[in-house]
């Protein structure tokens, strides 16, 4: 009985405090919620610790069973704990930690970022082979058009391209996340009712 | 002051429609939506028990303390029945996160789906795995799988950007069945031209998730509330463009 009413109980009772301390910023609502936010943020550097033993136990187990992909976790395993000692002993600023981070980690975040510009063309090529509806082809001229809209000099398409991410585009993206932080509200006053219970059985 | 006093106003008659509706349909069977995403997610978990493939769910990497919490609560709600389901059938998921809060919340939930069916026994804590914390390193790792694990079925719902191409593509490639829920415009448009309309939760639609599988009355209470809410905004902006057009002071 605890067990399931125990977590219910601080669930409701910090997410009332939370939101009554967005809400009206006065004191001491203001610095409960701030108090709260802090126990969240030191709480999500145990859930780190704990995600980032559960990876290497993972990879472990999956070398140990030389399973297909054990290349990939023998390196992923190899690489967190270098990285790991690197930090631990040198510090997070030190030199060689910030040689990591930007001549090894940002380029090689950057490169798979780039990569998704190429995915998504291929996406957009397969989708052309494969489903030729009215949405789809509007789709695609739409993105051809704002690509061509982004080189200077092309006169009228630039205008047109400038009016779609202006108006249509804008308007759409508005609505969908008018939508988006409504669906969040009754999602968040779900938990808050206690009729959604992800952190306790129903 | 008067911008937090409005979302007040707004949360407080939320609040008010999702208690009021839950008190009337209480007692009334509710009403099924048609978003074919997560009708096919139960025929998603008979396939794979058939062909002996496994699911691969990924939930992106939306933080549990950001704006993103509630996607990502609400991804997990419209998988209630696709985890109960997977355990009666006994053919785990591997679900993959980017977010280490995400990921033990994922993890108690999975664990909890083998509970309630008396079954704990057979749950393996490698069914749920945290891959990475950045969002492309996340969605790189996670394509690995793909081609790795002999995955049938892959399941995208959370909270994702644009390197959510990077899972399709890997999919596309080995012709592995997908559908996919997400919010952020960036992500909508990575997943369109790989899913299409038809495998494709837009939007709002992804929070009608759990209300669609589980039909519980107080997420039909929330969906209602939300509809109430979404006339409000509408009735709102009509009015402020009704004033600005007037020059009333306002906008």
């Amino acid at each position: 009985m605890l067990k399931r009413t125990l977590p219910t109980a601080v669930a409701i009772s910090t997410g009332i405090l939370v939101l009554l301390g967005s809400f009206l910023p006065v004191s001491p609502l203001r610095e409960v919620r701030l108090f709260l936010i802090q126990w969240a943020m030191v709480l999500g550097i145990f859930a780190f610790i704990l995600a980032f033993l559960h990876l290497l136990r993972v990879h472990l187990i999956r070398l140990g069973r030389r399973s297909k992909g054990w290349s990939t976790s023998l390196l992923l395993v190899l690489s967190a704990i270098s990285v790991l000692l690197l930090v631990s002993t040198q510090g997070p600023t030190s030199q060689w930690s910030q040689h990591l981070m930007n001549d090894f980690l940002v380029p090689g975040e950057s490169a798979l970022l780039a990569l998704t510009a190429v995915t998504l063309v291929l996406a957009g090529m397969r989708m052309l082979r494969a489903r030729r509806t009215s949405g789809s082809i509007l789709f695609l001229l739409i993105a051809v058009l704002m690509l061509v809209g982004t080189v200077p000099y092309v006169g009228i398409l630039g205008e047109i391209a400038d009016w779609i991410q202006g108006v249509p585009a804008l308007a759409g993206m508005r609505g969908l996340l008018l939508g988006v932080a409504l669906g969040t509200t009754m999602a968040g006053l779900r938990v808050v009712f206690g009729a959604t219970r992800p952190h306790s059985d129903d | 002051m008067i911008g937090q006093l409005v979302a007040l106003g707004f949360a407080l008659v939320g609040a008010v429609a999702f208690a009021l509706y839950g008190l009337r349909y209480r007692e009334q069977l509710s009403v099924r939506h048609n978003f074919p995403v997560f009708d096919s997610l139960d025929d998603e978990v008979g396939r794979a028990a058939e062909e002996g493939t496994l699911l691969h769910i990924t939930l992106g990497n939306g933080a549990l303390t950001g704006e993103s919490a509630m996607t990502s609560v609400a991804a997990l709600e419209g998988l209630t029945a696709l985890s109960d389901l997977a355990a009666a059938y006994d053919t785990p998921p591997i679900i993959t996160t980017g977010n280490p809060n995400l990921y033990l919340l994922a993890d108690d939930w999975m664990r909890r789906a083998y509970t309630r069916l008396g079954r704990v026994e057979r749950y393996h804590p490698t069914l749920v795995q945290f891959t990475a914390s950045s969002a492309v390193t996340y969605a790189a790792m996670a394509a690995t799988y793909l081609y790795e694990k002999g995955i049938g079925s892959n399941i995208m719902l959370g909270a994702f950007e644009q390197e959510v191409s990077l899972l399709t593509e890997a999919a596309a490639r080995r012709g592995i069945y997908t559908v996919g829920a997400a919010v952020s415009p960036a992500a909508l448009g990575a997943l369109y031209p790989a899913l299409g309309p038809r495998r494709l939760v837009i939007g709002e639609e992804l929070f009608a998730g759990g209300a669609e599988v589980t039909q519980n009355t107080m997420y039909q209470a929330g969906l209602k509330g939300q509809d109430l809410l979404r006339w409000l905004v509408a009735a709102g902006i009509i009015l402020m463009a009704i004033f600005s057009f007037l020059e009333l002071g306002v906008g």
